[in-house]
C-alpha cells in the first residue's frame, strides 16, 4: 500500500526507483517451464542453421516450394490470438472479467483457425508427394512444424481451460495465477512459431 | 519395516541405483559414448561389437538389472498418486501401464545391444548394424509412454490441492518440461547425421539426461516428504511411549 502511494506521489517524469519489487505474472514453475522449453528450441535453431549452412542449395531450392502465405496468415492468426490474450487478463485485472471469457473463447478461434491453415498446408505438401523423408529440409520443417503443433494443441487446451476459470462468479489468487501462467504459455506458444516463420519460410 | 521406511528404501535405492547401474552398463562396460553413429558404415559397427563384445554383453547385463529398479521408484510415486490425490486411482493406473512400457523399451534396447555383440565377425555386418540399429531407435523413439508417464506426475501434483501437498509445484512443471523434451528423441527415427541423430545431442543425449533429471528431482521431493513422515511417526510414537495416561487425559 505504501509503495503505491510512494509511486502515486512522484512526479512522472521520474523513473521508477530500481528497487521497486517487480512481480512476476503467474506461477514460477511456468517460467522454468518456458525457458526450458526455449532452451530446446534455441538448439533446434542452431542444428537448422548449421544444417542449412552446409546444404544451402537445397535448403534454399525447398523453401521455395514453401507457400508464404500459410506461414503468413499463421503468424497474423497467432499475433491476434495473442492480443486477445493479452486483453483478456488486462479485463479481469481492470474489474471487467465478464469480457474475458469472450476474449479467451476468441484466442481459441484464432488457434483453431490456425491448426485448419495448418492441415491444409500439410495435405497440400503431401498431395504433390512431398513428405518429411523428401530432404533434410522437409524433415526438419515437419518435425518442427509438428512439436509447434502440438504445443498449439495444448495451447489450446490451455485456453478452454482460461476461459472456464474467467467464466465463475469470483476469482481468487490461485485462479488469477492460473489464468497468467496459462497466459505465459500461450505468449511461447506465439513466439516460437515466430521464430519457426522466420527460419522456415523466410530466411534465405 | 515399516510402510514409510519400505517406501523410502524403494524410491531411493530404486532411484539411485537406476541410474547408476545404467551409467556403468551403458558407459563403463558398453562404452556407448561417444555413441556410434548412424553413418558409419556396417563393417566399422561390426568391428566396434565384435572388439567390445564382452563389454557390451556385460553392459547389457547391467542396464537389464537398472531397469528392474524403475519399478521400485515408480511404484512409490504411483501410490502416492493414488493414495492422495482426488482422481488418482486413474492417474496412477496411467502412470503404472506407462512405466511397464517404459521398462520393457529399456529391456528391449539394452536385448537388442545384447544380441549384436552375441556372435559379431561370425554373421554378416549388416545384420549386426542392423541390431544395433534396432537397439539405438528402441532407446530413443518410443517416446510417449514416457511422456505420459511424466504427464499423469505433473497432473497428479496439480490436483493435489491439500494446504499440505506431498510434492511442491516445481515438480509439475519439472514433469511438464520432461515430457516435452523427450519429444526430440522421436527424430532420430528420420535423420542420420547432426543434433537429431540417434548419437546426436537432441536426438539422445538431452532426452537421457532430461530423463535422469526428472528421476532425481521426484526423488529429492518425495524423499523430503517421507523423512517428514517418518519423523512424526517416530515422535509420535516415542510420546505414546513416554504418557500413555497423558494421551488418553487429551
Amino acid at each position: 500500500m505504501s509503495e503505491l502511494t510512494v509511486s502515486a506521489a512522484t512526479p512522472p517524469a521520474v523513473q521508477p526507483a530500481p528497487t521497486q519489487r517487480r512481480r512476476i505474472p503467474g506461477e514460477t514453475g511456468i517460467w522454468v517451464f518456458v525457458l526450458g522449453d526455449m532452451v530446446m528450441f534455441a538448439a533446434f535453431f542452431g542444428i537448422y542453421v548449421q544444417a542449412r549452412s552446409q546444404h544451402t542449395e537445397l535448403f534454399n531450392a525447398s523453401q521455395q516450394k514453401l507457400l508464404i502465405a500459410f506461414g503468413a496468415v499463421n503468424t497474423c492468426l497467432l499475433l491476434t490470438g495473442s492480443l486477445f490474450v493479452v486483453w483478456g487478463v488486462h479485463a479481469i485485472r481492470n474489474g471487467a472479467a465478464r469480457f474475458a471469457p469472450k476474449l479467451f473463447a476468441a484466442a481459441f478461434v484464432c488457434a483453431s483457425l490456425f491448426g485448419l491453415d495448418k492441415v491444409i498446408e500439410y495435405t497440400e505438401k503431401l498431395s504433390v508427394g512431398i513428405t518429411p523423408v523428401t530432404n533434410p529440409f522437409f524433415t526438419y520443417f515437419f518435425m518442427f512444424t509438428g512439436i509447434h503443433a502440438l504445443h498449439l494443441i495444448i495451447g489450446m487446451c490451455v485456453l478452454a481451460r482460461m476461459r472456464r476459470i474467467a467464466l465463475q462468479p469470483e476469482l481468487d489468487a490461485s485462479d488469477m495465477a492460473a489464468i497468467e501462467s496459462g497466459a505465459t504459455y500461450w505468449h511461447l506458444v506465439d513466439l516460437l512459431w515466430v521464430v519457426l516463420f522466420a527460419l522456415l519460410y523466410l530466411l534465405n | 519395516m515399516s510402510n514409510t521406511k519400505l517406501q523410502l528404501l524403494c524410491l531411493r535405492v530404486g532411484g539411485r541405483l537406476l541410474f547408476l547401474l545404467f551409467a556403468i552398463g551403458w558407459i563403463g562396460f558398453a562404452r556407448f559414448v561417444p555413441a556410434p553413429s548412424p553413418l558409419a558404415g556396417a563393417a566399422e559397427i561390426a568391428r566396434r561389437y565384435r572388439d567390445n563384445a564382452a563389454g557390451i554383453q556385460i553392459g547389457a547385463t547391467f542396464m537389464l538389472v537398472s531397469f528392474a529398479f524403475w519399478a521400485t521408484w515408480g511404484s512409490v510415486i504411483a501410490a502416492w498418486t493414488k493414495r492422495t490425490v482426488p482422481g488418482g486411482q486413474i492417474l496412477a493406473y496411467i502412470q503404472v501401464v506407462s512405466m511397464t512400457i517404459a521398462e520393457m523399451v529399456g529391456v528391449l534396447c539394452a536385448f537388442f545391444w545384447g544380441a549384436a555383440a552375441f556372435r559379431p565377425g561370425q554373421i554378416s555386418p549388416e545384420i549386426t548394424m542392423t541390431l544395433n540399429d534396432m537397439g539405438w531407435l528402441m532407446f530413443l523413439i518410443p517416446w510417449p509412454p514416457f511422456s505420459m508417464w511424466c504427464i499423469a506426475v505433473a497432473l497428479a501434483v496439480f490436483r493435489d490441492k491439500s494446504d499440505d501437498p506431498v510434492f511442491p509445484r516445481w515438480t509439475a512443471y519439472l514433469s511438464l518440461l520432461t515430457a516435452i523434451l523427450f519429444i526430440p528423441a522421436g527424430a532420430a527415427l528420420f535423420f542420420k547425421e547432426g543434433g537429431y541423430a540417434y548419437n546426436g545431442l537432441l536426438g539422445m543425449y538431452l532426452p537421457l539426461a532430461i530423463f535422469f533429471v526428472w528421476v532425481e528431482g521426484l526423488t529429492i521431493a518425495m524423499t523430503r516428504r517421507l523423512l517428514r513422515e517418518q519423523r512424526e511417526e517416530r515422535e509420535a510414537a516415542t510420546l505414546e511411549q513416554q504418557s500413555p495416561a497423558g494421551a488418553a487425559h487429551v
